[in-house]
């Protein structure tokens, strides 16, 4: 698969009309996830994009469902689904299994999806894109905060190992990607990790049948509230990335 | 066998139930956690269990006392009762069954003294990290705070845990980072008054009642500063403060200086019946408290038909529904304006009398029968845990979901039998279930799991939702609804003791699901493990 990036001068005036499911799983989210949601919403309803939000509660203490609620009172489409098993792969699979629109695909809460970005996703998914990869290194992309340099190094040596996975991708970690729901669903369903290095997997299997992807400059904000410990979650992702690897070879995906 | 009621296996000698507590409700400073383990441990007693409650001396209290069929062990001052309980603990082990061990602060590390065989439930009445400074000095509260977070982690691992409050259970997870189950349990509220709202003798005047002991983390100082205010436009208003504590001369004296004296009354702490006459004559309750594991003085208020306002803060948010039972401002906000406004509506002695049923129909769901049972089924199941050990990783999810089941749904002929650890509610349309560690997905499973048939689960009037916050307080939020099929708005619960019903609340219940019968999911819950000990 040679991933091509979306570059800002392509001429697309799409039909924005087909809709979007998109996925947003949420871990104690209380803080950030009414602005992600508030905002995402008003720059879509403003270019008359029609997006569903659906909200998939991984096991939140907090209060984050009332979050949701506070949304959908103010006449925000959302809904707030649960799953129990943790793990952000866990939790979009679920999210993806219950939309239902023509497009579907998911991002973060803590709002560093900028909301052009979505618009610009769902317009080359109406241009015929099946797979919108959000990536915060291709070009014209880039860090509004920059990364600390211990992160930067693993996100390296990570990537390098993704990508033999995945193909040339620039970027397989960024939390927002979008799809066309009929050639996707079945590739979701498919993909067995549910946590770090899902994405990573999810990636395989769009390269291995044979997708058009394509890649989507983001501006991209390194958020205090991240969770990740570069030690432990770091290597994890290394052992994640060796799953993926046998699960790739367990269950070669249809149509591959 | 029942729910609650002990068995003795071959380790018969295991009988002792001992609940722990750092101080006990005779105790001169008592408070809401004391009243929680005193009716625990006459609950539990009345079941047949030999309780023991280990506390601290205090001079006028005998060390040893037998008070409603159970033992009151106290010995240690403030910081040696911890000692003490510990090697009570350590000698007596043998004869331990199962320990309810109290969390105000710091716990007692029974787990360390009883070993990894008997169960051990950790009950957590509130978060105390930030006020540990309100009563030690910088170095004695990070002792504290470790204590509180590090060292309880590591003693409890995976004990199931009972959090009197969703704000504690959130502190338990995020600030103490405990590992162990944890299940909102709310505590139970004496009795509401038998008086309705608009029968009370509310004062002619304005009053305002506070209710909770003096201590720095209450602010009662942020109240008595707005009271100069609120004297210019209510020139007769006045503010009963009920409660003691080492702060009384501090207020006094505030008092004093802000020359409000002929308008607040210090009680003191009063008995039940003199103190609900004080708040029966008020118009609101009010507290400035800074975080409540779950806010007895709501309860109390609540009780009499009297609304509180207070701040967004743990607890308090959990005890009081917004603009329905009483009032939540956001942290920071003056009180006087807002005191001012709710006074001007509550002058209207309807619209005080309809929050003031609310207020009551609210409190009425959380009984002390209500909340030893779900204790005592906890207990039970982890008892069942450390008997059958699962693998410890995957500890079950804090997803709870909430099924709502129209009456009609249900087949006259099924018994739905749920988890022990599940509630079950008479909502005003249907059954309402909060399906506990269940996400929204294996929510129709767990219902076809309990009985429910297939055309039932797929129709679109049964409702599955995630629980909020609020759900696992009460997850039948309808405080309104007046016309229940049987009546009472007390919720009813299925019954797990099929031998002798005493479990089981026989009231409010639908026809469909008055049935006993041990629950078919919870085998290894009431099963004695005692009876199969090798």
């Amino acid at each position: 698969m040679g991933v091509v990036t979306a570059s800002r001068n392509h001429a697309i005036s799409a039909d924005r009309t087909a809709g979007l499911d998109l996925v947003i799983p949420a871990l104690n989210e209380e803080a950030r996830l009414g602005a992600t949601v508030e905002e995402l919403h008003r720059v879509a309803d403003d270019a008359g994009l029609d997006v569903r939000f659906i909200v998939v509660d991984n096991g939140c203490v907090d209060s984050t469902a009332d979050v949701v609620d506070r949304s959908a009172a103010a006449d925000i489409p959302v809904e707030l689904i649960s799953c129990q098993t943790r793990g952000k792969g866990a939790a979009i699979r679920a999210g993806i299994r219950h939309s239902d629109a023509a497009f579907v695909g998911y991002c973060d809460a803590d709002q560093s999806t900028p909301p052009g970005a979505l618009l610009e996703g769902v317009d080359l998914l109406a241009a015929g894109w099946e797979v919108v990869i959000g990536s915060r290194k291709c070009a014209g992309a880039g860090y509004v905060v920059r990364q600390p340099a211990l992160r930067r190094a693993g996100s390296f040596a990570f990537h390098t190992a993704a990508t033999r996975l995945t193909g040339p991708v620039s970027d397989t970690q960024c939390g927002f990607k979008l799809f066309h729901a009929d050639r996707a669903r079945d590739l979701f369903e498919a993909t067995s990790l549910d946590g770090f290095a899902f994405d990573v997997e999810l990636l395989a299997r769009v390269q291995r049948a044979g997708l058009q992807a394509i890649e989507l400059p983001v501006k991209w904000t390194h958020s205090d509230g991240s969770t990740f410990r570069p030690l432990k979650d770091g290597i994890r992702s290394f052992r994640e990335l060796l799953a993926v690897h046998r699960s790739l070879k367990a269950a070669p995906a249809a149509g591959a | 066998m029942s729910v609650a009621r002990p068995q003795r296996g071959r380790r018969g000698a295991r009988s002792r139930l001992v609940i722990t507590n750092w101080r006990d409700e005779s105790h001169p400073k008592s408070g809401g956690a004391e009243t929680v383990c005193e009716e625990l441990a006459r609950w539990f007693a009345g079941r047949g269990w030999d309780v023991t409650l280990l506390t601290s001396a205090s001079p006028e209290l005998p060390r040893v006392e037998e008070r409603n069929g159970f033992t009151v062990r106290r010995r240690g001052g403030r910081y040696t009762v911890y000692l003490w309980t510990f090697v009570w603990l350590v000698a007596h082990r043998r004869s331990v069954r199962a320990v309810i061990d109290s969390q105000n602060g710091i716990p007692f590390f029974a787990p360390l003294a009883v070993g990894p065989r008997v169960p051990v439930v950790l009950l957590l009445h509130q978060i105390h990290r930030e006020l540990f400074r309100h009563y030690f000095g910088a170095t004695q509260a990070r002792v504290g705070q470790w204590l509180e977070s590090t060292a309880t982690r590591a003693v409890y691992g995976h004990r199931a845990v009972v959090a009197v409050s969703p704000s504690t259970r959130a502190g338990a997870r995020r600030l103490i980072r405990l590992r162990g189950e944890i299940f909102v349990v709310p505590p139970g509220c004496h009795a509401v008054s038998a008086e309705a709202p608009d029968a009370r003798p509310r004062s002619a005047a304005p009053r305002l009642v506070w209710i909770g002991r003096l201590v720095p983390q209450k602010r009662i100082d942020l109240l008595l500063e707005a009271i100069p205010v609120l004297l210019r436009e209510f020139p007769d208003l006045d503010l009963h403060l009920l409660g003691d504590g080492p702060m009384r001369g501090d207020l006094e004296a505030a008092v004093a200086r802000l020359g409000i004296g002929a308008s607040v009354v210090f009680h003191g702490a009063l008995e039940p019946d003199a103190r609900d006459r004080v708040i029966s004559s008020a118009w609101l309750s009010v507290t400035a408290s800074e975080s409540e594991g779950w806010g007895p003085g709501v309860v109390e208020a609540n009780a009499q038909g009297v609304p509180v306002l207070a701040y967004r803060r743990p607890g308090l948010q959990d005890a009081i529904r917004h603009g329905d039972t009483g009032w939540l401002i956001e942290e920071g906000t003056p009180l006087a304006p807002e005191i001012a406004g709710l006074l001007r509506r509550l002058e209207d002695r309807t619209f005080a009398d309809q929050i003031g049923v609310r207020d009551q129909r609210w409190v009425a769901r959380f009984t002390w029968e209500e909340m030893a049972q779900q204790v005592a089924r906890i207990v039970l199941a982890e008892e069942g845990r450390l008997e059958h050990p699962r693998d410890e990783r995957r500890s079950r999810s804090d997803l709870s979901s909430v099924a709502m089941i129209p009456f009609e749904l249900i087949p006259e002929d099924v018994a739905l039998r749920f988890r022990p650890t599940d509630r079950t509610f008479v909502g005003s349309d249907g059954q309402v279930v909060l399906l506990r560690g269940t996400d929204t997905e294996h929510a129709p499973e767990a219902l076809r799991r309990a009985g429910l048939p297939d055309r039932a689960i797929q129709d679109p009037a049964v409702r599955i939702t995630v629980a909020r916050p609020a759900d696992l307080v009460s997850p039948d939020g309808s405080m309104d609804a007046t016309e229940r099929p049987d009546g009472p708005t007390r919720p009813g619960d299925v019954p797990v003791d099929a031998a002798d019903g005493a479990g089981s609340a026989a009231d409010g219940r639908p026809t469909g699901m008055d049935r006993g019968g041990a629950p078919s999911t919870g085998a290894e819950v009431v099963a004695d493990p005692s009876d199969e000990a090798p």
